[in-house]
């Protein structure tokens, strides 16, 4: 299959929309699952070649469009196409129990995010990439705005202010590279980013960091990210937190390495990553609202991110992607049990977690919150301490304790509630969680104790990209082109 | 003095100061108005001036629009097209977002009967 159906079959499906409704929901929503799945069987077959594998369209790069697949990319695509399929399996669920919701809409918008994510993680065209990041941003805008209350409206607004922002700042640095080097190729700029004036280059950077520093979620730019997530359903929060969020975060590092800023940059990054993870954390410590407590939790987890991604170490950056896959399935598993416990006691203040009675969904919230954390035997431990192992070898030993005493902060929270849900006091209503939500739940902890128990099955996965991230070369010969 | 608007360094002055001022015109705009319509009306004139300073940067005196047809036998004398497309593509999806943005403004002011964006602070712990 051709990379390009990647990113053809979602926008076919997308637009075949109107069709599938006048067939029913049935068909609605199980094209939606197909899709999904198809995907994601491609990419795990995708495991088994060689990389990396290009797909050119009509004429050969670097003045065509390609679609390029290394190690690094693997790695995401196999993270965004599972979270498809769980989404997908779950909105059979959320459409059971709230039937009067417009499916259509929902499907329309969900099949293009899913297009738009892959598309920016396999494109080696910057102004593709440009293409596919507003892709990503009007779906998630309208994906925000779902629930077309007053919250919802807000939030989508909101967020639709702050995207254009950012798009300003990406086009304008797009075009400056453009002006200098006359070019759009990514291998091309890559190869002679170094010839541009030092300071039209810092104000490129300066512009391309803003940008997607913005929608990556990164400290001075991330105050919008808890409104949206509280304005939108928690199947939406789950493909931010899992989905959008990282695909902002590929791109970015991606032309972190690619544009060799590693050397120049890299303290900076790590210090902006370092205060994100800060006063993400001590802000969440305050929260009310479970949602935003989330949504914090989520900034201080990719803070952890771009501390360990900039360090260019493989070793660190090995760790910082296992941390990364570990986070995405967590917050996945988290967000759509908020999901189920939202619907049936009908609020979003914090105290809902000592109003429910649900063995299985306190055990877990528990194992979400707990690989979250870092305790073995979750993958979330795992990715802490190959990060740790990383700093260490480098020498850096203020990270680690910098790392452990902010976790400290987040221990705080997330045993606070957990110990809400094990209180037995006060009166409990029963949660009926139902079949899918069951399935779909068991076979994302599973993955989490899994991947915290047999760590190796995913260490190859990461080892392979963080070399394909560190030294790019590979990519580079396929994205010019030599010796297709 | 003609000659002198004439030649391709001072239209691309002209074009980086004209550009610049209608940035900041639009910069203003997004900064002070509290109308959501004039807010998204900013960042329209804001685009525009990304897109005159982009198109404006790559015109030269003396080179014609690059539209091939029978007669056409070199390809020298032409300015770069791919600026244009590139444009072309964003003015699209510039114009995508701004219906986006006024489809939620109608909505919210249905629902709520203001469009303050100020007021729109009910996201809140």
């Amino acid at each position: 299959m051709s990379l390009g159906y990647y990113f053809l079959l979602p926008v076919i499906f997308s637009f075949l929309t109107p069709y599938f409704k006048k067939l029913g929901s049935f068909t609605l929503r199980g094209s939606s699952i197909l899709l999904s799945f198809i995907l994601f069987v491609q990419s795990i077959a995708y495991t088994t070649m060689k990389l990396p594998q290009i797909s050119q369209f009509s004429i050969k790069p670097p003045l065509g469009i390609a679609f390029v697949l290394d190690g690094y990319s693997l790695l995401f695509l196999l993270i965004f196409t599972f979270s498809a399929v769980i989404v997908s399996f779950y909105m059979l669920w959320y459409f059971k129990v709230n039937p009067k919701r417009d499916e259509a809409r929902f499907y329309v918008f969900f099949n293009m995010l899913i297009a738009g994510s892959i598309g920016m993680i396999l494109s080696c065209d910057i102004f593709n990439l440009y293409i596919f990041f507003e892709i990503v941003g009007i779906c998630s805008y309208t994906l925000s705005a779902y629930n077309k209350d007053k919250l919802g409206l807000e939030s989508g607004i909101k967020y639709l202010i702050i995207g254009s922002i950012a798009s300003i700042f990406i086009v304008f640095a797009i075009m400056l590279i453009y002006l200098q080097i006359g070019t759009v190729n990514l291998g091309l700029i890559a190869q002679r980013f170094h010839e541009i004036d030092p300071k039209i280059s810092v104000l490129i950077v300066l512009m391309l960091f803003i940008g997607f520093g913005t929608k990556a979620e990164l400290f001075p730019m991330n105050f919008w990210a808890p409104d949206i997530y509280q304005g939108s359903i928690s199947s939406v929060n789950g493909l931010f937190s899992s989905v959008v969020a990282k695909a902002y975060l590929f791109v970015f590092f991606h032309l972190f390495y690619l544009f060799g800023l590693s050397s120049k940059y890299m303290l900076f990054v790590m210090v902006i990553g370092a205060i994100t993870f800060l006063v993400s954390e001590f802000t969440a410590l305050n929260q009310t609202n479970v949602k935003r407590l989330f949504a914090y939790s989520t900034l201080g987890q990719l803070g952890i991110l771009f501390m360990a991604l900039s360090t260019n170490s493989s070793e660190t950056v090995s760790g910082a992607l296992f941390h990364l896959t570990s986070h995405s399935i967590s917050k996945l598993l988290i967000f759509l049990a908020l999901g189920i416990l939202i619907h049936h006691l009908k609020s979003t203040k914090i105290s809902i977690f000592g109003d429910f009675k649900s063995r299985f969904l306190t055990i877990i919230f528990a194992i979400g919150f707990l690989s979250i954390l870092g305790i073995p035997p979750f993958s979330g431990f795992v990715g802490k301490i190959l990060i740790l192992k990383g700093f260490a070898l480098s020498h850096n030993y203020s990270a680690i304790a910098f790392i452990l005493l902010v976790s400290i902060v987040e221990a705080v929270y997330f045993f606070r509630l957990t110990a809400m849900m094990l209180d037995k006091k006060g009166t409990k209503r029963v949660v009926h969680v139902g079949f899918i939500n069951y399935i779909l739940l068991c076979v994302l902890a599973a993955l989490i104790v899994i991947f915290g128990l047999f760590p190796s099955l995913l260490i190859h996965y990461t080892d392979l990209a963080a070399n394909a991230l560190i030294n790019p070369t590979d990519y580079l010969k396929f994205a010019l082109g030599v010796g297709l | 003095m003609l000659d002198f608007f004439n030649s391709t360094q001072s239209i691309h002055a002209i074009i980086i100061v004209g550009s610049m001022a209608l940035f900041f015109i639009g910069f203003y705009g997004i900064a002070t108005q509290k109308n959501l319509v004039k807010v998204l009306v900013s960042f329209d004139i804001m685009e525009s001036a990304l897109f005159l300073f982009f198109i404006g940067l790559h015109y030269k005196v003396g080179l014609v629009a690059p539209i091939v047809d029978d007669k056409t036998k070199t390809f020298t004398g032409m300015v770069d097209p791919v600026p244009q497309a590139m444009i072309l593509t964003t003015i699209v999806i510039g114009l995508a977002i701004l219906a986006l943005g006024l489809s939620f403004g109608i909505e919210y002011y249905k629902l709520t009967g203001r469009n303050d964006i100020s007021k729109m602070n009910e996201l809140r712990d």
